[in-house]
């Protein structure tokens, strides 16, 4: 498809541009054509880092073509573009108009190139199927050191592991006809239909929980296809505008569900094996399925309408009602029976989702000038989001197999919630003009109520700017926004409306209904109180002429205490754990804050030379609080949530600076010119982890539960592009370049190390060496870096030439 | 007036594009010579060339006769449109007579108008090509360059998004210009899968993307904004496995932390799916 539409654009392309100037020079066709077309040679850049989202690579290149063709005589035109044709990035647009109409075709296509080096011992059978050629074949139920086991299972994978290739292609055609019926009255349709293929990454989890989940990272198979109509038109007098437009968008995944074997045992053998895990042998599944992203159907309407009123005054209005539909079949609990039918679609309370939402949404602007010097703007906005999907009883089975946990029973039903929640905004500005300056004052609110979450809020926020000039060189400019959001009360048990049990029929270890969930002390940061401050500053100058310099700093900061105190959750039950009192810390995030600094500059110098550099310092740190502690002794003497001994902190300090040089210089003018740039990015992020954990031991027989502040992640790209270029001839152009593209990266989440890593070709295997050694938690990926670091250079001859 | 000004253009325009332009527009280009060769090239020169019985430049810039006597007279004030020293409601009204229409319309209500920006802070009229591309968006909103260029990021630098994909720069009925009701509509736009609506909802989730992403750029893989399990214990203090990042542990360290086993955190359609872990 690829070549067909690149030499078909191409063929058009030279048939009209050579032909259509030669008979029609005289008759007032305007007609400007070009293309640049050349061959590149890449050296290095092994790695889909470098060709993340685009097609670089040895051989001829078609980087343009265009080829536009104007009748003044009759106002019709003809425009054809295409950049990086017969590439995986390329893109072609054909448009037609005339007056009150146009055409539009175009063809996008955009990579995503995760991995070149991913392995994998799954040989992929098509229809989301995992199948493994051979398994490992470990008698996993036999006692005993699991370190024997570990080298059958990498002995399987080095003999096993095959390659492949991680990432997608979108390709996307779409279509749209604009018509002007009158001066006033428009209309448009567009049509487009967009393909996703490849793989991404997920996981084949084998077992319910850790430590007895088994793990292997699979390529999910991703073929996707929108199908999306657009209708919209819109009648516009000078005094008013209304806008109408109705959307229908139908995502359809090809690939319903994944099922995988499980490679640690011959899933031919039987639906499940035995796990010697420590004290408790544990059941695994030797075939596992999920669920895949389920087709669905979304509508959107909209109806706009701005009226230009007296007093300079505008007034506009928008309602958009939008409509989400998802009826996917439905899997059983389990692929296997689990010795009671499980596997049987007539265990399911309903075999289809019948999932729907729909959310409306109103906005209403006004704006007035009642003085020359003052503008005020109001407005009201509020959003809806419903939803409707119906509410059913559910067996959690945790996974494919029976286990001693996680079994299906009434223990573990769960009531899908309906999340829902309604947002309201509203507020004014002013701003007055002064002396030359602006200043501006304004307030805001906002309310959101929610369904089956935490907390409802509420938020203020005041707002002030001011825009002046400091003698006439220096151009200032200020923003403020303090907001104060307010959650009420705090429910942390509202979730327990999912539970099946009430309180009468609690046995066992999970009763969130009358223990709890989340610890008390937890306030989750979407649904906190917030106290929010955000300033912007910024500053641009010419000192001299053709000398420009600005500067800007931004400083965002939420702070989520929410005033959380000591608390006695189980207090007045018959618990043994009845007297425990949390720490009344608080639990989650607890502040975030960003400062930006950056800078740039910009020189002209008489003779066409042109520098600018640029310069720009993010700082974002996080601070945030968690806790250790046993969730099978909430209720018991063994009770452990109530130690402040028990928490951890993180702070996560994330850094990027930026740094960007370009110059162009004519070395002889209109003639000869040199253009070159220099950008230069490095992120980091550091984690400081303390509290508890981080006083553990890490070696191979590390403590049950040992952190440690993790070496810092950090990412260095360089990249410089210079290119010369020749004037051969007034229409001709010959372009030398080179690109140096060069990428580090260090991630110790990608590249695990220590006594419990072991790496089996270029994946590397996780296990649990801590206490007894369990057979239980491990992980076989896919590999290390999946996109590691790569230096590459690219050099290109082109020559642009223009008809 | 509309009507006038494209009945107009059409018979100008039917006429050899050699007609001779307005006496005044030739008193005009008596000065300022350097704006015809690329104004002709530009949208309004191609449209309205430079004959136009409204007036040529004198149909955005006023009546040239009273600026010509004030040149003559050497006034301070030479009487005559300045766009670049107006404020920017009244520069943009005399675009907004034409363009108060399509993407324009919620421009006098829009958080760039109310900034104080005009449209002549980022459009030229008498060049040609349309001034797009996220220089232009960088050169006031300096924080995003450096967004931009992090490691993980939508494929902006490559050119296959700008930021005229989610935003629209003249004002929308959304927030912060975006061009639907909300972050996630905006998201849904290229993310059709994760539109569901799912069997089991994760709610922060389904309020808003940006609770976990940040969509202009990130150091953390997926565009997250914290760290594998960090993300994740900022709202989950379960107990157990859940709490806790450990080294030895496949649950929460490495590769895709949390999500190794919580693979359908977006939603799940799987009947078991409550911890979309299927």
């Amino acid at each position: 498809m690829k070549r067909i539409l690149g030499l078909g654009f191409a063929a058009v392309f030279f048939q009209v541009s050579l032909c259509w100037g030669a008979e029609n020079a005289a008759g007032g066709v305007e007609r400007t054509a070009g293309l640049e077309a050349g061959y590149q040679h890449l050296q290095g850049g092994d790695s889909s880092k470098f060709n993340e989202y685009r097609d670089i690579r040895d051989g001829a290149y078609l980087y343009r073509l265009n080829l536009d063709l104007y009748d003044r005589s009759s106002g019709r035109s003809i425009d054809l573009r295409g950049t990086n044709l017969l590439r995986d990035d390329q893109n072609a647009l054909l448009k037609a108009a005339g007056r009150g109409w146009s055409f539009e075709l175009e063809w996008d296509e955009i990579p995503h190139l995760i991995s070149t080096k991913a392995r994998t011992p799954y040989d992929y059978q098509g229809s989301g199927l995992f199948a493994a050629p051979t398994t490992a074949g470990v008698d996993m139920s036999a006692a005993g050191a699991s370190a024997a086991k570990d080298t059958v299972v990498a002995d399987y994978l080095d003999s096993t592991l095959r390659a492949i290739e991680l990432g997608t292609r979108r390709e996307k055609a779409r279509a749209e006809a604009s018509l002007k019926a009158t001066p006033e009255l428009s209309f448009n349709l567009q049509a487009s239909i967009e393909n996703k293929e490849g793989f991404e990454i997920t996981s084949a989890p084998m077992g319910d929980r850790p430590p007895r989940a088994m793990n292997t990272q699979i390529p999910e198979p991703i073929d996707y296809v929108t199908r999306e109509l657009r209708f919209a038109t819109e009648y516009a007098e000078k005094q008013y505008q209304i806008q109408f437009s109705y959307l229908l968008s139908a995502f359809e995944n090809e690939v319903d569900s994944l099922t995988w074997e499980n490679i640690f045992y011959d899933p031919t053998s039987g639906t499940s094996t035995t796990v010697e895990d420590g004290a408790t042998d544990r059941v695994f599944s030797t075939l596992g399925k999920t669920a895949l992203y389920p087709d669905n159907i979304y509508q959107n309407v909209t109806l706009s309408t701005g009226l230009n009123l007296p007093m300079d005054s505008r007034l506009d209005a928008t309602i958009s009602y939008s409509r989400f539909d998802q009826n996917e079949d439905l899997l059983p609990y389990s692929t296997n029976d689990l010795g009671a039918d499980w596997s049987s679609l007539s265990k399911l309370p309903r075999t289809t989702a019948d999932a729907k939402m729909n959310a409306t949404y109103l906005r209403l602007n006004y704006s007035i000038n009642p003085l020359s010097r003052l503008a005020l703007h109001t407005f009201y906005s509020y959003y809806a989001m419903n939803n409707d999907t119906k509410t059913d009883e559910w067996y959690y089975a945790t996974q494919d197999a029976a286990s001693d946990t996680g079994g299906v029973s009434s223990i573990n039903q769960r009531r899908n919630l309906a999340y829902a929640y309604t947002k309201q905004n509203y507020g004014i500005d002013a701003y007055y003009l002064f002396r030359g300056s602006r200043l501006g004052a304004g307030y805001e609110r906002e309310d959101t109520g929610r369904d089956f979450r935490e907390a409802d809020t509420g938020e203020d926020m005041l707002k002030a700017s001011l825009s002046t000039r400091l003698a006439e060189v220096v151009s200032l400019k200020l923003k403020y926004l303090y907001g104060e959001r307010d959650s009420g009360v705090y429910n942390g048990d509202v979730t327990d409306a999912s539970y099946h049990l009430s309180n009468a029929a609690e046995s066992g270890n999970d009763r969130p209904l009358s223990a709890f969930g989340n610890h008390p002390d937890l306030r989750k940061f979407d649904v906190a109180d917030r106290k929010r401050n955000q300033l912007d500053i910024s500053a641009s100058m010419s000192p001299v002429q053709d000398l420009s310099i600005s500067a800007a700093y931004n400083f965002r900061e939420d702070d989520f205490d929410s005033g959380v105190s000591s608390a006695e959750p189980l207090a007045g039950t018959a618990f043994a754990a009845a007297s425990g009192v949390t720490p009344g810390d608080q639990l989650g995030l607890l502040k975030e804050r960003r400062d930006v600094y950056s800078a740039d500059a910009s020189y002209f110098y008489g003779s066409g030379l042109k520098l600018s550099v640029f310069y720009s310092r993010e700082m974002v740190e996080q601070t945030q609080r968690g806790m250790s502690f046993n969730e099978n002794a909430r209720i018991s003497s063994g009770f452990d949530w109530d130690e402040a001994g028990q928490q951890w902190m993180a702070v996560t300090q994330d850094r990027t600076d930026t740094v960007g040089i370009a110059a162009f210089y004519p070395i002889i003018p209109e003639k000869l010119t040199l253009s070159t740039d220099y950008t230069y990015s490095y992120g980091t992020v550091e984690i400081d982890y303390s509290g508890f954990g981080s006083d553990k031991p890490l070696d191979s027989n590390t403590y049950y539960y040992a952190f440690s502040s993790p070496e810092k992640v950090s990412h260095r790209h360089h990249v410089i592009n210079a290119k010369l270029e020749y004037r051969a001839f007034t229409n001709m152009t010959v372009c030398l370049g080179y690109l140096y593209d060069r990428y580090k990266i260090k991630d110790w989440m990608l590249s695990p190390s220590g006594g419990w890593v072991e790496q089996v070709g270029s994946e590397f295997l996780l296990r649990d060496s801590s206490v007894d050694n369990r057979w239980g938690n491990r992980l076989v990926t896919l590999g290390g870096l999946l996109g590691p670091s790569y230096e590459a250079h690219v050099g290109t001859i082109s020559v642009s030439y223009n008809f | 007036m509309r009507k006038i000004l494209l009945i107009t253009a059409f018979f100008i325009v039917c006429v050899p594009s050699s007609a001779w332009p307005l006496e005044s527009d030739r008193q005009c280009l008596s000065c300022h010579r350097e704006i015809k060769e690329t104004y002709l090239q530009s949208r309004h020169g191609i449209t309205f060339g430079m004959g136009q019985a409204e007036g040529g430049c004198e149909s955005c810039h006023g009546p040239a006769k009273e600026h010509l006597d004030a040149v003559d007279r050497e006034d301070k004030d030479l009487r005559i449109e300045n766009f670049r020293t107006e404020s920017g409601s009244k520069a943009a009204d005399r675009c907004l007579a034409c363009h108060e229409r399509g993407a324009t319309v919620y421009w006098k209500g829009s958080a760039h108008r109310l900034a104080g920006v005009n449209c002549f802070s980022c459009h030229k009229v008498h060049a040609p090509g349309q001034q797009a591309g996220m220089d232009l968006c960088f050169s006031c909103h300096q924080d995003k360059k450096g967004q931009a260029l992090k490691s993980s990021h939508m494929p902006l630098r490559e050119g296959k998004m700008s930021c005229a994909s989610c935003h629209n720069p003249h004002g929308s009925f959304g927030p912060r210009m975006l061009k639907t009701p909300t972050v996630n509509e905006t998201c849904y736009a290229c993310h059709t899968e994760k539109r569901g609506p799912f069997l089991w909802e994760h709610a922060p989730v389904r309020e808003n993307c940006a609770t976990c992403h940040d969509p202009h750029g990130s150091n953390n893989p997926g565009l997250l904004k914290s760290k594998g399990p960090f993300l994740c214990t900022q709202c989950h203090q379960y107990g157990g496995h859940v709490n806790v990042p450990r080294y030895n542990r496949v649950s929460a360290t490495y590769g895709k932390g949390c999500i190794n086993c919580h693979t359908r955190v977006h939603g799940s359609n799987h009947p078991s799916g409550v911890k979309f872990t299927r």
